[in-house]
């Protein structure tokens, strides 16, 4: 039995507990957001926030994340109400086939949380860790820029 | 010439290489089950469990030298940081779990792995090398704000 909060709900879990997180995120708890890409915290694909900061969530147990939060690409938003970082994807359209996405956004989130207003550069060194092999880098790096005006209170 | 190692050290290296490779290749068992969670739900999918071969062999923990030496600075550093590549554009050969460990589990891992992986006692000042880290990391991340680097 693990206890914690996620997207700032109280959860108790039952899986064993040396089970990597990602899989009681989407096998018990049926959130499908993050993703399996590798198993070996390479890609990037499983990225949720563990008190505030990315972790890959395939290689963290989660005897790891008792009585600590998490954070899923589910606690951005909704389909009919995008948080902003969300709704900046969408309008720069910087999805193609979208798997490693929610991972790359939770990894986004944590930048934007500390850094209001970042470059280019601060982007391309913070999403490092993730792999995308379609091709909507550029279109990304647009997206937090246009996500961190959203959270400024800006308009577009 | 390096010569030849000497009887103890030839006997270590040959007991090591055995375990590594061996029907016994996998952490000895221990009393810190905290610790042996962390290990099999963080490291084994890459270092290796009883009875499963890792899918992607990393070093086998039996013949890291880190684990040998009369500090855990260099393991805690290790598990906190992942091993880079030195193409900088390269994924990491490890992960980094410096964002998911807390102080505790990490000094519970780093104890465990002394313990299931080699001869040698106890590391008796694993919370100071993981202060030391911190502070490391800290005056690093100061510098770079500093410098206005991203």
């Amino acid at each position: 039995m693990t206890e914690f909060r996620l997207n700032g709900q109280s959860k108790r879990v039952t899986s064993e507990p040396d089970t990597p997180l990602l899989y009681v995120l989407r096998d018990e708890l049926q959130l499908n957001g993050a993703k399996y890409g590798c198993g070996l915290g390479q890609c990037g694909a499983c990225t949720v926030l563990l008190d505030g900061k990315p972790v890959f969530s395939c290689v963290v147990p989660v005897s790891v994340v008792e009585n600590r939060e998490v954070g899923t690409i589910e606690g951005l938003g909704t389909a009919t109400q995008p948080g902003p970082l969300q709704r900046a994807f969408i309008e720069e359209q910087a999805v193609q086939c979208g798997y490693c996405i929610p991972g790359m956004m939770m990894r986004a989130q944590a930048l934007l949380t500390t850094t209001k207003d970042p470059s280019a550069e601060q982007i391309r060194r913070q999403l490092q860790p993730h792999l995308c092999r379609c091709g909507t880098h550029n279109r990304v790096v647009k997206a937090l820029q246009r996500a961190a005006r959203y959270m400024k209170g800006g308009t577009a | 010439m390096a010569g030849q190692p000497n009887a103890a050290r030839s006997q270590a290296a040959s007991q090591a290489l055995a375990r590594a490779s061996g029907a016994n290749a996998a952490p000895r068992g221990t009393t810190n089950t905290v610790a042996a969670t962390l290990y099999a739900g963080a490291c084994a999918q890459c270092h290796g469990e009883a009875g499963r071969a890792p899918s992607n062999p990393a070093l086998h923990l039996a013949l890291s030298s880190s684990l040998r030496l009369p500090v855990p600075d260099n393991v805690v550093r290790i598990i906190r940081d992942g091993v880079h590549s030195p193409d900088l554009g390269a994924e990491p050969l490890m992960p980094g779990f410096a964002n998911a460990l807390s102080d505790t589990q990490l000094a519970a891992l780093v104890a465990h792995l002394r313990t299931a992986f080699t001869e040698q006692p106890a590391w008796n000042d694993i919370s100071q090398s993981i202060r030391r880290a911190r502070e490391h990391d800290a005056s690093m991340l100061r510098a770079r704000q500093k410098a206005s680097l991203p």
